[in-house]
């Protein structure tokens, strides 16, 4: 089930409000209770056998949450590793298994079906008993609680990534206003907006280039760019309607997105795109290898360990390695030599150019079709620089192109509160007459 | 305890008015609630089962001819035997339609038909699988399908076969296949919508299998290509289905050496009646009227004394017998009384659209010839003009008629004088 679809809006959200709101509205025990069973149908109705792979993710971090807050100072340390050995042996297992044993055999001879979302709950998982051990947050006496945090709905499959401390007490002392839930309708609406009215709609120009095999020089740029623009507005789309949704039951989550694209340098634009990861590799990984005071050696280190993780935790493939190391190899640079705080605008445009080139990468099915791809961008393949069918596949998106590109921007924040509300409820009107017509639906994230 | 109202809410702002539209939104779907509840009743009670419509999509024009495998609706079968996160899947696009198949959605279905029509959008990608719509350079709407592989050569086969089963018996086959719009549209398509009929009427030809090639026959007859069909629909008209008639049965005639009076035939003995911006077809649905307009719908009343009997078996497996004149016996006039876009199917009042088995007699025929018709949903609109041009005429639309394999029952029982194939 995707927020963008019709059993979501019509059938899941207005039952589990009328639940929450009128139902339980006089027990925050029950109100819990009713948003886990609701958060835990949520995730079966599209994975109906890998729910049991959450529900003992769920338990196996409830127990060992409850050890280690009693447990003395050496215990901790081995509960600790048992957590993130468990954790990560799973994420390994459904992730990365197959990917290995069929890259030693040579062939396919091994295929475990990837569970949706489970690089984001999993993250969630560890954070709990992290945050439990740095004194972040208590362990949840009521497993229904854990289930809560790790399974709530809003965030389960694509984010943001709620880090244990910055909802502990939220699960419990939560406090609902009108106003939040009013904002949180707004947020939920602009994500709608962003998702169904732009990333659908750049989806297949994307599509039709990344997909030709030979895209001419004209057709390659288009391709990339409307892939830019439509991850910005799949992901970010997906973390408003998040944001939003937790917003009507009270929870605060942390920002995700910040127009990364108008960053001056890759590590800038790092801060501001998908930043619950950023920071998730930041508390739990960087910071504890010693983060930036440390020696130069020492920092490359870190890094390229934070950026090989980063890389590997969106998936299973080379050209996901290569993209993370890619941005090491950028954000190394920045970090050495400083070079971006010096290149004023310039900086805009070499990070833009290399998120362009990165997100091919991204794209790309294998290493051979992305290097394919960017040598037909850079006008070193034989397909020539343009073509009759570019042109009806530009004339085709020209808006969304135009208007995704504009957006990507900080202007929406600079229209009169008035003129942007107009904007907003345009753009969700027409938002759900796409739903309506029925038109290509997916969300680029769930795969991770 | 929640304290929603505890804190106190701002004056009436822009929040409120923003807040108040998502609300709305949140139960524009309310009218499918009563229609999914009653659904649900009957699954369980066992009475029905939710099917999944876009499992449809195997039934479409690239579709393979013998593709049923028993009585039950292809969706039923393939919904029964779809894994558990399919099945999950499929049912949620199934209750999704009970939702967006409200009242609400001619008016959001135009709404972005206009949108996308303002912004100069031509390529109208839908969720259902071979139902993306695209609209030609001359404003005609056409439906790009992506063929499944395997479906040519299947069908080339299967056509094959059945021609070597009808020499046996000494029946003529004779295969025509009605041209898709978009396969003579010059604009630049994504390779993935090649449709190739010209190859398969090659293949059907070196196989040994007469064919009609409609499209050169079209274009020896002179008009535009585009005039045969529907602007928001990929069919023919019903004018065309006139002109079809009279060609193929010419050729027969010519053939196979049965005589016909032409007259019966000459789009010069029958009048027009024009239902002026009556009809949205399949593609005009899926995109509204204000992307490319709606179209006209012609009743054909021929000038002459007519008089047939028709049997018609329906899917639920009950028959209809009617007759009188070929407007009583074989025009569905229901289907064009009231004007419904996104209803009404004004394009079944031919002969009652898709059905299992159609027999049909000529009370007044020409010639003692039997004919077995195998029909795609193009042939609707020709078959009430065939009719007239023999004295049998047996329908049968194998996507409905159950078993394909009974095919050969079919023709043993009927023992037409010849087949013919139009898809």
């Amino acid at each position: 089930m995707v927020f963008s679809s019709s059993v979501f809006l019509f059938l899941f959200l207005p039952v589990v409000l009328l639940g929450y709101y009128v139902l339980f509205r006089k027990s925050r025990r029950w109100q819990n209770i009713f948003l886990t069973v609701a958060s835990l149908g949520f995730y079966a109705w599209g994975e109906p056998v890998f729910v049991l792979a959450m529900l003992g993710s769920i338990i196996g971090n409830w127990l060992l949450g409850l050890l280690l807050e009693k447990s003395g100072d050496k215990a901790r340390k081995a509960i600790v590793a048992t957590s993130v050995a468990l954790n990560i042996g799973m994420l390994f297992v459904f992730k990365y298994l197959s990917f290995f044993v069929n890259a030693i055999a040579g062939s396919e001879i091994l295929n475990i079906a990837l569970p949706i979302g489970i690089s984001f709950f999993t993250f969630q998982a560890m954070s709990y008993v992290l945050d439990i051990w740095r004194g972040r947050g208590q362990a949840q006496k009521n497993p229904l609680d854990v289930a809560l945090y790790i399974s709530f709905f809003p965030q389960l499959i694509a984010g943001p990534i709620v880090r244990y401390e910055t909802v502990a007490e939220q699960i419990r002392g939560r406090m609902e206003t009108l106003q939040d839930c009013m904002d949180g309708a707004e947020r939920f609406m602009l994500g709608f907006a962003k998702k169904t009215l732009m990333a659908n709609n750049l989806a297949p120009l994307a599509a039709a280039a990344f997909d030709s095999g030979t895209p001419t020089v004209a057709m390659a740029w288009i391709g990339a760019i409307a892939y830019t623009l439509q991850i910005y507005y799949d992901f970010s789309g997906y973390s408003d309607m998040a944001i939003g949704l937790g917003k009507m039951f009270g929870f605060h989550f942390l920002e995700n997105f910040s127009h990364p694209y108008a960053s001056r340098s890759v590590s800038e634009f790092w801060r501001r795109w998908h930043m619950s990861l950023g920071q998730w590799f930041r508390d739990y990984v960087y910071f504890p290898l010693g983060g930036s005071r440390v020696s130069k050696g020492r920092l490359l280190l870190n890094l390229f360990i934070v950026w090989f993780l980063t890389g590997a935790w969106h998936g299973a493939n080379w050209t996901f390695f290569v993209w993370g190391l890619a941005h090491f190899a950028l954000i190394a640079t920045e970090k050495m030599t400083g070079f971006h705080k010096k290149a004023g605008w310039l900086g805009s445009v070499y990070t833009l150019l290399f998120i362009i080139f990165a997100w091919v990468l991204f794209r790309s099915s294998d290493l051979p079709s992305a290097f394919s791809y960017i040598a037909a961008m850079l006008g070193l393949s034989q397909s020539g620089l343009a073509s009759a069918a570019d042109l009806f596949w530009l004339q085709n998106s020209a808006f969304f192109l135009i208007a995704g590109a504009l957006f990507a921007f900080p202007l929406a924040k600079k229209l009169p509160r008035g003129i942007f509300a107009a904007g907003l409820a345009v753009s969700y009107i027409l938002a759900l007459s796409y739903m309506f017509k029925g038109s290509y639906n997916p969300f680029i994230y769930f795969n991770f | 305890m929640s304290t929603l109202l505890a804190s106190r809410p701002r004056p009436i702002s822009v929040s409120v008015i923003i807040s108040c539209l998502f609300a709305l939104s949140l139960v524009l779907g309310a009218p499918g609630y009563a229609t999914l509840a009653i659904r649900v009743i009957e699954t369980v009670t066992g009475r029905n089962t939710i099917e999944a419509p876009e499992l449809a999509e195997a039934a479409g024009d690239n579709a393979e001819i013998f593709v049923k495998t028993d009585a039950r609706s292809q969706g039923e079968v393939m919904f029964e035997t779809a894994s558990l996160v399919d099945k999950i899947y499929h049912l949620e696009n199934a209750i999704a339609g009970y939702f967006t198949e409200s009242r609400a959605t001619g008016f959001f279905i135009t709404l972005n038909g206009g949108f996308q029509s303002a912004i100069g959008n031509r390529l109208a990608l839908d969720s259902v699988l071979g139902e993306d719509v695209i609209k030609l350079p001359n404003g005609y709407l056409a439906r790009l399908q992506n063929p499944k592989p395997g479906v040519y050569e299947s069908n080339l086969k299967q056509i094959g076969e059945l021609n070597s089963f009808l020499i046996e018996k000494q029946i003529p086959l004779i295969y025509t296949h009605a041209p898709y719009k978009v396969e003579y549209s010059d604009i630049p398509l994504p390779n993935k919508y090649k449709i190739a009929i010209e190859d398969l009427n090659k293949g059907l030809v070196q196989a040994g299998v007469k064919v009609v090639d409609v499209k050169s026959e079209m274009d020896r007859d002179g008009r535009d290509f585009f005039s045969y069909y529907f602007k928001t629909d990929h069919h023919w008209t019903g004018e065309s289905g006139l002109w079809y008639a009279g060609m193929i049965t010419e050729k027969l005639s010519a053939d196979y050496g049965f005589k016909y009076d032409r007259a019966l035939l000459d789009p010069a003995n029958y009048t027009y009646e024009v239902l002026s911006d009556w009809f949205l077809g399949s593609q005009g649905k899926r995109v509204g009227p204000l992307f490319t307009g709606v179209d006209d719908f012609t009743i054909i009343h021929p000038s002459f004394e007519t008089s047939l009997a028709s049997d018609t078996l329906y899917d639920s497996g009950e028959w209809e017998h009617k007759s009188g004149t070929l407007e009583e016996a074989l025009y569905w006039s229901e289907r064009v009384k009231k004007k419904d876009y996104f209803s009404g199917t004004p394009y079944a009042m031919y002969a009652g659209g898709d059905n299992p088995i159609q027999l049909i007699r000529n009370n007044n025929a020409p010639n003692s010839m039997r004919v077995m018709l195998i029909k795609h949903s193009y042939a609707d609109v020709a078959i009430p003009f065939l009719s007239l041009a023999f004295s049998d005429l047996c329908v049968l639309d194998l996507r409905h008629t159950g078993r394909p394999d009974n095919l050969y029952d079919y023709i043993d029982e009927y023992g037409p004088d010849l087949v013919l194939f139009l898809w």
